[in-house]
C-alpha cells in the first residue's frame, strides 16, 4: 500500500440549519485515505456517512475544517473550480444507479467524457471499453428502464470508471441489489481496487464492507471506531 | 456536445407530451398573434410614408377657439413661401367632385384642384404623360390609374378627351399612381385639375375671401416647425389685423397618428391604440413566454436527477445553462416554423376583420430583421429563468432526496407569482374587452337627435334649377313608398362647412365661428329633426339678402337671446333673421361633444334625400333611379343608405376593437392554457401527499379546499390588483368620447367570478382524479 494520502480531512464540519433547528450532519471529523485503498464507511441511518461521501466527493462543500485532496486544501473552493477537479478524478457509484433515463446505456456511459471534451473517436473507444469491462456491450443500445438492476448498477460502474478516475466514491452500491448481483458488483469494485483505484464506499452491510481493506464507523457526525481489515476480522 | 443537447432535449420534448403541447401551442398562438399585430402596427405606423419628403412637409391648419380646420386663405402658400426662408416650398388645393364622361362611360369622381407644384412636394409616381405640365392648362385633366382604367379600359388615355360635369371638354394630361391604401384622405384623390380654374370665378389671392383652401408646405429639413409657427403669426397678421384666426403648421406624419382636425380628415389611425396593440403584442408573447417558465421549473423535481447526475459526472453550470438554453430556443425554434405557416393561414382571416390586404413582407430586411430580434428574444426570455433555476440545483439535493428535497421544487414561490400575475392579465385583458364592446355598442346605440334609418341619399349635381328640382321632387313623391324629400349641400355626418356667425348683445358685436348647413324646407322633417322653438323654413321668395336660419339649441346657449326668434343675425355672407331653434343632433362623431351649428335656407342643393318605407326597397331604389336619370341623363346615379355613412365615422374604430377583441380572446386562452399546465402539475407533485393524507382519513372536499385554497387565493390577489387597474384603464379611455357609457362594476364582479371558476374547474378536475383514487395508487407513484 501506497503511504500518499489521497484524501485528508481535519476537523471537518457540516450542519444543516432550518429556521428552527441546526443539524450537525458531520462533527470535526478527521479521516484520512491513501491512494489504492479501499476504505468501507458504516454505520446507522442519519449517522452522516452519505454526507462525509459527498464533501469528499466535492458533491457538497463543508461547514467548517479543512479538506485536502491530493495535497490541494479544497473546502474553500468554488463550486467551478471543484467541477473541475472532480471530473478529472472521481467517479461515483449511486444506490439508486441516477442513470439519465433519456440517454442510452451507451450514452450514459460517454457522458464524463463529453463533459472533459474528448474527442469523438476516443471517446468511443474508451466508451465501449468501459462496457465491455462490465460485460454491458450487447445493451449498449438499450435505455436504462429496459434492463435489471444489477444490469444499471453495471452500467453506473462503467460510467464511473469511464474517464479513468484516481477515486471511486460508492455509496450502497449494492443496496438495490439482490446478494447476487450485489456481490458482482462488489467483485467489480475489488478488481478496479486491485487495478489501483481508489475505493471509498458507504455501505449498510458487514458483509460487503468486508471486501474493503479498512471500515470507519460513523455515529452521530463522529468516527467512533476505525478498523483495519485484519483487525476487524480477528 | 450539440449533438448531445439535440438528443436529450428531443427526447425530453417526446417524453413530456402534455408539457411540449402547452408551450408550442401557447407559444405558436402567441407568435401568431404578435406576428400579425406587428403587420398591423407597420400598416398604421407607415401610413403616408410612400411620401419621400414626409418629414419636411407641414399642412396649414387654422385654429378658431377649440375648433380646428385644415383649410386657410388663398394666400397662404404663396406668402408662406416668399416670406419665411425655412419654407423651401408651399403648394394650396382644394377638394372637388366632378362627373367625367367619355364616349357612353360616366363616372363620379372626387378629386383635387391642385397646382404644378403639388409634385414637388408630394411623391406620386408619373405612370403616363406629364401630369405637372397638364396641372398648368385649365383645359387638361390628370387622372389615377384606376380612374382611368374605369373610364377607358384598356385604351391608352393620354390625348382623350373627356367632357366634365356635362359641360367641358379636357383632355388626359397625365395618369399617376394610385395612393397607396395607407395614404391619409387629405391625399386621397381619384383625379387632380388644375387649380388656376378659381381665378376664371374666385379670387384665390384675397385673403378675405373663402378660406377654404389647403395650404401646404415643405420646410428646410433641419427647420424647427414651431418657430416657423412663430413667424406665420407676424406674416398673416397685417392682412388680416381682425381675425380671431390663427394659423399653425401640423407635421404631415402626425395627421393619420395623433390627427387635431378629425372630423375633416375622416377615418384615421390613433397612436393611443398603436400602443395598446404594442402593449398586447408584448403581453401575449410574455404570457406565452411565462408558461414556459412556470412549466418548466415546476419541471425542475423530475429534471433534477437528471442534471444532478451531469454535474456529478463533471458538467459546469454554463454548460447545463447552454443545454437548458438550447432546449429553449429548440422550442422556440418549433413555435416559430409553426407561427409562420399560422400567420400565412390566418391573414386572409385577419385582413377580412382589419379591412386590410397585408401580405408577409419576407423580401423586407427590416422586418425580417425584426422577426430575427423577436426570435432570439422570446428564446431568451422564455429560457434565462429556466435555464438558471435548473442549473442552480444542488448535486446532493438532486441525487440524495436529502432534507432540502421538496415537492414544491425549484422556483415556487417564483410560479406562485406567475400564476397571480396570469390570472391578473387574464381580468384586466377580459374587463377591458368588455368595457370596450360596451362603449362601442352605446354610440352604435346612441340616440343621435334624428332618425338616421331609411334615408335613401344621391347628387344631382351643382347648379341644379329649382323648377327642376321640385319637379323631381314631386315625381319622387308620388312613389308610395317614399314618405319624404329633402335637399342639402352636405349631410349631416359630412359637415365642414365653418365660419363666423357673427350678431349683437347688450350693445356689442359677438362672433364665433359655428358649422353652417344650407338646406331646403323639407330637410328637416325628412331627418326628423325636432323643432323646439319658432317654425320650419318656409319656401321664400330666392332673397339672399334677407336669408332665413334655424340655429340649434347649443348656438341659442351661446348666442344668450332672451328670444331667439327674430334676431337678425350674419352667418359667412348671408344676413337674415333666425326663424326657428331645432333641438340639438349630433352631427359629428360621438367623441365630439354638440357644437353650435346654423341651418340656412337654400332651396336648392347638391344632395337629395328621401325617406323611405322598408318595404319593397329595390322597387323603390329602381324607380327613384328612372325618374332621377330621366332629369338628369347626364348625371351617373349612385345612391347611399345613410346609416351605413353614419357608421362609416365608427367603421376604424369599430374594426379596431373587433381586431382587439379577437386577440384579447386569444391572451385569456394562452393565459388559461398556461394556469391548466401549471395546475396540472402541480397536482400531480402532490399525488403522493394525497395519498398519504386519505390514509390517514382526508375525505375528497379536504383534498378538494387544499388543493385549491392557493389557487382562491391567487385569484382574490389578482382580482384586487386587476380592477383598479382596469378601472384607470377604462376610464381614461372613455375620455375620448364625449359621450360615454358608465363602467359597471358587474362587470367586475362576472369577469372575477368567471375566472374564478375556471380555476377551480381545472384543479378540481385534476384533484378529484387524484383524491378518488385509491390511496395505495398514490403512494406506489413514487
Amino acid at each position: 500500500m501506497s503511504q500518499k494520502e489521497l484524501i485528508k480531512t481535519v476537523d471537518l464540519i457540516k450542519t444543516y440549519r432550518t429556521e428552527e433547528i441546526e443539524t450537525l450532519a458531520v462533527n470535526k471529523v478527521n479521516f484520512t485515505v491513501y491512494e489504492g485503498e479501499f476504505v468501507a464507511i458504516m454505520g446507522p441511518s442519519g449517522c452522516g456517512k452519505s454526507t462525509l461521501l459527498n464533501i469528499i466527493g466535492m458533491i457538497d462543500s463543508p461547514t467548517g475544517g479543512e479538506y485536502f485532496f491530493n495535497d490541494i486544501e479544497i473546502s474553500k473552493f468554488s463550486e467551478k473550480q471543484r467541477a473541475n477537479l472532480r471530473k478529472h478524478n472521481i467517479g461515483f457509484i449511486f444506490q439508486s444507479f441516477n442513470l439519465i433515463d433519456e440517454l442510452t446505456v451507451y450514452e450514459n456511459v460517454e457522458l464524463p467524457l463529453i463533459y472533459q471534451k474528448i474527442s469523438a473517436t476516443e471517446r468511443k473507444e474508451r466508451t465501449l471499453k468501459a462496457l465491455d469491462q462490465m460485460n454491458m456491450t450487447h445493451r449498449k443500445n438499450h435505455f436504462p428502464q429496459q434492463l435489471s438492476g444489477g444490469q444499471q448498477q453495471r452500467v453506473a460502474v462503467a460510467r464511473a470508471i469511464v474517464a479513468d478516475p484516481k477515486l471511486i466514491l460508492a455509496d450502497e452500491p449494492t443496496g438495490n441489489l439482490d446478494s447476487e448481483h450485489g456481490e458482482e458488483v462488489m467483485d467489480i469494485l475489488t478488481e478496479l481496487n486491485d487495478k489501483g483505484t481508489t475505493i471509498v464506499m458507504v455501505t449498510h452491510s458487514p458483509s460487503f464492507a468486508d471486501y474493503a481493506q479498512r471500515v470507519v464507523h460513523l455515529f452521530d457526525g463522529n468516527i467512533v471506531t476505525e478498523n483495519m481489515k485484519e483487525k476487524f476480522r480477528v | 456536445m450539440f449533438k448531445n443537447y439535440l438528443k436529450i432535449a428531443i427526447r425530453n420534448l417526446s417524453k413530456q407530451k402534455i408539457f411540449t403541447l402547452i408551450n408550442i401551442f401557447g407559444l405558436t398562438i402567441g407568435i401568431t398573434s404578435a406576428i400579425l399585430i406587428l403587420l398591423w402596427i407597420r400598416y398604421e405606423l407607415n401610413y403616408d410614408h410612400f411620401h419621400a419628403k414626409l418629414q419636411q412637409i407641414y399642412r396649414v391648419v387654422t385654429h378658431y377657439g377649440d375648433s380646428k380646420v385644415p383649410t386657410s386663405p388663398g394666400p397662404m402658400a404663396a406668402t408662406l413661401k416668399s416670406t419665411i426662408p425655412e419654407v423651401i416650398d408651399a403648394t394650396r388645393f382644394k377638394g372637388d367632385r366632378v362627373v367625367l364622361q367619355y364616349g357612353e362611360k360616366s363616372v363620379r369622381l372626387r378629386g383635387l384642384n391642385a397646382e404644378p407644384g403639388f409634385f414637388d412636394i408630394f411623391t406620386f409616381p408619373v405612370i403616363k404623360g406629364e401630369p405637372k405640365v397638364a396641372l398648368d392648362d385649365p383645359s387638361s385633366i390628370v387622372l389615377t390609374e384606376t380612374s382611368a382604367s374605369r373610364l377607358f379600359g384598356d385604351e391608352d388615355p393620354i390625348g382623350k378627351v373627356v367632357k366634365m360635369n356635362n359641360k367641358w371638354d379636357l383632355k388626359i394630361g397625365g395618369i399617376i399612381a394610385d395612393a397607396p391604401e395607407n395614404s391619409s384622405p387629405p391625399l386621397q384623390f381619384e383625379y387632380l385639375f388644375p387649380f388656376k380654374v378659381y381665378y376664371f370665378w374666385r379670387d384665390p389671392d384675397d385673403w378675405m375671401k373663402n378660406s377654404d383652401y389647403q395650404t401646404w408646405v415643405m420646410l428646410n429639413p433641419e427647420s424647427d416647425y414651431t418657430i416657423v409657427n412663430q413667424k406665420i403669426e407676424k406674416i398673416f397678421r397685417p392682412h388680416l389685423p381682425d381675425s380671431k384666426l390663427s394659423y399653425v403648421l401640423q407635421p404631415f406624419k402626425e395627421i393619420h397618428l395623433q390627427p387635431n382636425t378629425t372630423r375633416w380628415d375622416g377615418p384615421h389611425g390613433d397612436i393611443k391604440y398603436v400602443i395598446i396593440f404594442s402593449v398586447l403584442a408584448l403581453l401575449m408573447i410574455f404570457i406565452a413566454c411565462l408558461n414556459y417558465m412556470s412549466l418548466s421549473t415546476a419541471r425542475s423535481i423530475s429534471r433534477s436527477k437528471e442534471i444532478g447526475i451531469r454535474k456529478v459526472v463533471g458538467a459546469t453550470r454554463t454548460q447545463l445553462i447552454n443545454q437548458h438554453y438550447f432546449e429553449s430556443f429548440l422550442l422556440v425554434w418549433i413555435s416559430f416554423a409553426i407561427a409562420m405557416i399560422m400567420v400565412k393561414l390566418s391573414l386572409p382571416m385577419f385582413n377580412s376583420i382589419a379591412g386590410t390586404k397585408f401580405m408577409l413582407p419576407f423580401a423586407e430586411p427590416k422586418f425580417m430583421a425584426i422577426l430575427f430580434g423577436l426570435f432570439l428574444s422570446v428564446g431568451f426570455l422564455a429560457g434565462t429563468y429556466p435555464s438558471l433555476i435548473l442549473s442552480s440545483i444542488k448535486i446532493n439535493q438532486n441525487l440524495t432526496n436529502s432534507i432540502f428535497s421538496s415537492q414544491r421544487g425549484k422556483g415556487y414561490s417564483f410560479r406562485k407569482y406567475l400564476v397571480i400575475f396570469q390570472f391578473t392579465v387574464t381580468i384586466l385583458v377580459a374587463i377591458s374587452t368588455i368595457a370596450i364592446y360596451q362603449q362601442l355598442s352605446f354610440i352604435r346605440n346612441k340616440k343621435l337627435g334624428y332618425n338616421p334609418e331609411n334615408l335613401v341619399y344621391f347628387n344631382i349635381g351643382d347648379n341644379c334649377p329649382e323648377e327642376s328640382y321640385n319637379s323631381l321632387k314631386n315625381e319622387l313623391l308620388g312613389i308610395p313608398t317614399i314618405a319624404s324629400v329633402g335637399s342639402s349641400y352636405q349631410i349631416p355626418t359630412e359637415l365642414d362647412f365653418y365660419s363666423n356667425v357673427n350678431w349683437r348683445q347688450n350693445e356689442q358685436d359677438m362672433s364665433q365661428a359655428m358649422a353652417i348647413f344650407e338646406v331646403d324646407e323639407n330637410f328637416l322633417p325628412t331627418y326628423g329633426m325636432e323643432i323646439i322653438s319658432g317654425k320650419n323654413f318656409h319656401k321664400a321668395k330666392d332673397d339672399w339678402s334677407d336669408c332665413s336660419f334655424i340655429i340649434n339649441e347649443k348656438a341659442a346657449e351661446i348666442m344668450k337671446f332672451d328670444n331667439s326668434i327674430g334676431q337678425p343675425i350674419k352667418a359667412y355672407e348671408w344676413t337674415g333673421k333666425i326663424v326657428g331653434v331645432v333641438k340639438n343632433f349630433h352631427f359629428e362623431n360621438l367623441h365630439e361633444e354638440i357644437k353650435p351649428m346654423i341651418f340656412v335656407y337654400h332651396p336648392v342643393n347638391l344632395l337629395v334625400t328621401a325617406r323611405i318605407v322598408r318595404e319593397n326597397m329595390p322597387e323603390t331604389l329602381k324607380k327613384i333611379e328612372q325618374i332621377t336619370k330621366k332629369h338628369y341623363p347626364e348625371n351617373p346615379f349612385e345612391y347611399h343608405f345613410f346609416d351605413q355613412e353614419l357608421e362609416g365615422l365608427y367603421r376604424k374604430e369599430i374594426k379596431t376593437s373587433e381586431i382587439f377583441t379577437s386577440f384579447t380572446i386569444i391572451t385569456i386562452l394562452i393565459s388559461l392554457l398556461g394556469l391548466y399546465g401549471m395546475i396540472s402539475y402541480v397536482t400531480e407533485q402532490k399525488t403522493k401527499e394525497i395519498g398519504i393524507r386519505k390514509v390517514h382519513g382526508a375525505d375528497v372536499f379536504s383534498i378538494l379546499l387544499l388543493l385549491n385554497k392557493d389557487y382562491l387565493i391567487g385569484v382574490a390577489i389578482a382580482f384586487m390588483i386587476a380592477c383598479p387597474i382596469a378601472f384607470l384603464a377604462i376610464d381614461a379611455w372613455l375620455q375620448n368620447f364625449a359621450y360615454r357609457t358608465e363602467i359597471r362594476w358587474l362587470v367586475f364582479a362576472l369577469v372575477g367570478l368567471s375566472v374564478l371558476i375556471i380555476a377551480l374547474l381545472t384543479v378540481s378536475r385534476q384533484a378529484v382524479k387524484a383524491a378518488m383514487a385509491n390511496p395505495v395508487e398514490a403512494l406506489k407513484y413514487e
